[in-house]
């Protein structure tokens, strides 16, 4: 019976009924719903407008934002270290075009996704520019009407809307079934970034020779001084994506590790070295720097090769316990910084080396991990203590965007796995790390935020011991970074919470480890189950970095709420808050949005198992 | 020779004593089917011998290691001992293929390849080389039990240990899940089976056990288990399922 096995029917396919029965079945049901609707449209229209006609009135300074641009950036880094900042963006955007180019899975998207997506877009800038007000009142008392929006300029702009809009809709109708590539789509749109920035022109303040500003403002480039380099930038990304592709199809395995840890490596050398201008001199490194890495790493060798055989195995808690107790002596003992932190890690590795070191091989890649990382660390440290000769008025020099990016790159990336031990910690079985991580998130989460600011600005130093000094923002990375670990460890923990007993005991009954259960096992699936709360806390570290400006440090919202209204010198910008605050907005919509977007799609790849 | 001893096992949830001294031998390549109602600790005592949980008082060994608090110990045993679990417990957010090759990467510290050849094996074996990229969540009761028999196997143990593999499955599928243990046992694995499945207990079976209220009530061949029990405890449990 061969034509019974495929009796199996395809599903009938939906198609789209028509415009007419759309808005009927969805918008004009019924009486009640055809008002609603009506009312609504006549609603959003009003308040479009309104918002609009608020954006193009002459009233508004956008001068204010397009002068002051450098201002928001980089507050008051100097000029002549630029390129500095250039070098750090190159080198992320190298390293982002190699990962790119490396993990490429060369995957296609229909043109018919592309192009719907570019209709909606178009479609909505012809809408807006279609309900856009043409004049605007000025004087609220005698309701003067000024024109702000010709009717040429409109038309203009109908036309070119109207045209993109033609286009995709003809791609998306004749072109359906083509396919191209998304990672050349993506490098695309990054172009037209680039490129707009050289084509879009927007007043800018300027003042001539005898320091009196022109009248009208000129039209300039959105990024006057940046566009250069910005393309070069461009071309460098271009450049790195192909050689990450290249590298990847010739199979080069070495990669796969290096790409992670110059990730790692950047932000640390970034802020310790280009950020900074270091003194290295030969006897410093040879007279201390030097013996230090040699000496740790010979401990660091017998720990991993002695430690775990046969007669110490059973001394092995004594060692714990023993060097953790060093490592807190040293803590208070008045050493160098790199000593105490060197001791510390020094009781990490005691700890974790006998479970981690069980082979041969294994005991070899611990033993360079190790020393590497002293190594690393040593001159890291040196970068990072030594003192800055970048002369910046104030008392930091990161200033502005700059300064909102550090405290939440780093706020972000200190309070993930602190966060994730502490929730570890929180559940573990030992009652000391337990009581002491519940105590720590308690304390961390019934104090406020601005509390823990002054705290690190103010009483730190009175508990640290005396010679040991932070940097205003070392100090409100740290605060930032325990308060949102602490936070996070409670996401976490929900995660562990969701993980099912058997989990737990399938991975004990194949043989895992601990160490190995929670990393391979637990963790993942915590983790996924968390990833929106967490990502609703990224979110919100990013925008609660603004509450720095309480402890004297100048963030974006600070510059733009505070500094630019009261600029009088110059160029005259007294009063122009609105703006600024508008633009504030705007600018952490853009991130925090994409955030938010990004993670909606790690959501969905991750979901994919959960089916 | 016995690869399993257990001497007077005792355990206790709380002031509940789940297992009152429970006394057995198992020989190399036995097939030992454990039966009885709920609550009389039949699932416990599997439990106990890859220390998944505790017994108080008495011995376990396995394989010539004693069951104790050493970590090491511990270790070595449950790399020799495959458990299945009535739930199957498979790790949702790998694929069939990283579930069988993961213990044996990262605790047998096999290569890549090695693995991922020996689990196509194995999954030749137990039926379902289709599905190897998919992930848990995406197969039948019945095939995830079988790559959870899989998993168990990647990592050669000595001793297979059931607990009640077939009871969340339909009844279409619990013979497919029982004709991959049959083979298993014909292949000479020693294996502890609990299970309510009578017909793979005449069948297969060397030894039937009845465990009642913690405690071993009867210990027969197939043959005289079922049709010539000791114990009036045995007849009313058979008088109950058959």
């Amino acid at each position: 019976m061969s034509d019974n096995i495929n009796t199996q029917e395809s599903p009938p396919e939906v198609q789209f009924a028509g415009v007419n029965r759309w808005l009927r079945e969805n918008l004009f049901s019924s009486t009640g719903s055809s008002i609603l609707t009506f009312l609504s449209i006549g609603v959003i229209i009003g308040l479009f407008r309104s918002i609009i006609g608020f954006f193009i009135s002459p009233e508004r300074e956008w001068t204010a934002i397009t002068y002051n641009l450098r201002l928001y950036m980089v507050q008051a880094y100097p000029e002549s270290d630029f390129i500095r900042v250039w070098i750090t963006i190159g080198v992320v955007m190298g390293l982002l075009g190699l990962t790119w180019g490396f993990n490429s899975i060369s995957e296609k998207v229909s043109l018919k996704s592309t192009s719907t997506s570019l209709m909606k877009l178009f479609s909505s800038l012809f809408l807006l520019v279609l309900i856009a007000p043409s004049s605007v009142v000025v004087d609220k008392v005698e309701g003067t009407q000024v024109e702000v929006f010709q009717q040429s300029l409109r038309l203009y702009l109908l036309g070119i809307f109207g045209i993109l809009l033609l286009l995709s809709y003809l791609v998306r109708t004749k072109l359906s079934n083509q396919e191209a590539s998304k990672d050349y789509l993506n490098l695309f749109y990054v172009g037209l970034l680039v490129v707009t920035l050289w084509i879009i022109k927007v007043p800018t303040v300027t003042f001539d020779s005898s320091n009196v500003r022109l009248d009208p403002d000129p039209l300039m480039p959105l990024a006057t001084s940046t566009k250069t380099p910005w393309t070069y930038l461009y071309v460098l990304l271009i450049a790195t994506f192909f050689i990450g592709k290249y590298l990847n199809s010739k199979n080069v395995s070495v990669v796969k590790r290096v790409l992670p840890v110059s990730w790692l490596l950047t932000p640390l050398v970034v802020v310790t070295w280009i950020y900074r201008k270091p003194d290295f001199t030969l006897t410093q490194i040879a007279t201390l720097d030097l013996p230090v890495i040699l000496g740790f790493s010979v401990v660091g060798y017998l720990v991993i090769n002695y430690l775990n055989s046969e007669k110490l195995m059973q001394y092995q808690r004594y060692f714990i316990y023993g060097s953790l107790l060093i490592s807190v002596i040293v803590f208070t003992l008045p050493v160098l910084g790199q000593l105490k932190l060197l001791f510390f890690l020094l009781w990490i590795l005691i700890s974790v080396a006998p479970t981690v070191a069980n082979s041969k091989e294994s005991a070899r890649s611990l033993f360079i991990v190790w020393t590497v990382a002293i190594a690393i660390l040593i001159l890291l440290m040196r970068g990072g203590s030594s003192e800055s000769l970048i002369v910046v008025p104030g008392s930091s020099i990161y200033g502005g965007f700059a300064l909102t990016w550090v405290l939440a790159f780093f706020g972000i990336a200190i309070s993930f796995p602190f966060g994730v031990m502490l929730a570890l910690g929180r559940t573990s079985t030992f009652p000391i790390i337990r009581i002491i991580c519940t105590a720590l998130i308690e304390l961390v989460r019934s104090v406020p935020f601005i509390t823990w600011l002054f705290f690190g600005s103010v009483m730190l130093t009175f508990f640290l011991p005396s010679g040991v000094e932070f940097d205003e923002v070392v100090r409100a990375v740290v605060v930032t970074s325990i308060f949102s670990a602490a936070y996070l460890a409670e996401n976490v923990r929900g995660g562990l919470q969701s993980i099912s007993k058997g989990q737990f005991e399938a991975a004990d009954a194949v043989g895992l480890s601990t160490l190995q259960r929670i990393s391979l096992i637990v963790m993942p699936q915590a983790l996924r189950a968390v990833i929106p709360p967490i990502v609703s806390q990224v979110i919100s570290l990013f925008k609660d970095t603004s509450l720095v400006a309480i402890v004297g440090l100048f963030d974006l919202l600070y510059i733009g709420s505070k500094v630019i209204p009261n600029q009088s010198q110059g160029a005259n910008f007294l009063g122009t808050i609105q703006e600024n605050i508008l633009f504030c907005a705007i600018f952490y919509w853009l991130f925090t949005y994409s955030f938010a977007r990004r993670s909606m799609k790690i959501e969905k790849r991750l979901g994919l198992g959960e089916r | 020779m016995s690869i399993i001893q257990s001497i007077d096992v005792k355990k206790w949830y709380g002031d509940f004593q789940a297992l009152k001294g429970i006394t057995m031998d198992i020989g190399e390549g036995e097939v030992l089917v454990i039966c009885g109602p709920s609550g009389s600790g039949k699932s416990t005592f599997i439990r106990c011998i890859n220390r998944l949980e505790q017994h108080q008082d008495g011995q376990i060994i396995v394989d010539g290691i004693e069951l104790t608090n050493d970590l090491k110990n511990i270790e070595a045993i449950r790399s020799e001992v495959g458990m299945v679990f009535q739930s199957f417990n498979l790790f949702p957010h790998l694929t069939v293929l990283q579930n069988i090759t993961l213990a044996p990467i990262w605790v047998r510290k096999k290569s890549k390849a090695d693995a991922e050849e020996k689990a196509m094996e194995l999954l030749e074996r137990v039926g379902i080389p289709e599905q190897a990229e998919k992930f848990p969540g995406q197969l039948s009761g019945g095939q995830q039990q079988r790559v959870a028999i899989a998993r168990a196997l990647a990592m050669e143990p000595k001793i297979m240990l059931f607990d009640e593999p077939t009871s969340a499955l339909d009844p279409e599928m619990i013979k497919e899940v029982l004709d991959v243990m049959k083979e298993l046992a014909q292949s000479g694995m020693t294996m502890i089976v609990v299970t309510h499945e009578m017909g793979f207990a005449k069948e297969v079976a060397d030894r039937v056990m009845l465990f009642d209220e913690g405690q071993l009530v009867e210990e027969n061949t197939p043959d005289e288990f079922f049709n010539n029990p000791k114990s009036d405890r045995t007849k009313l449990f058979l008088s109950q399922i058959l």
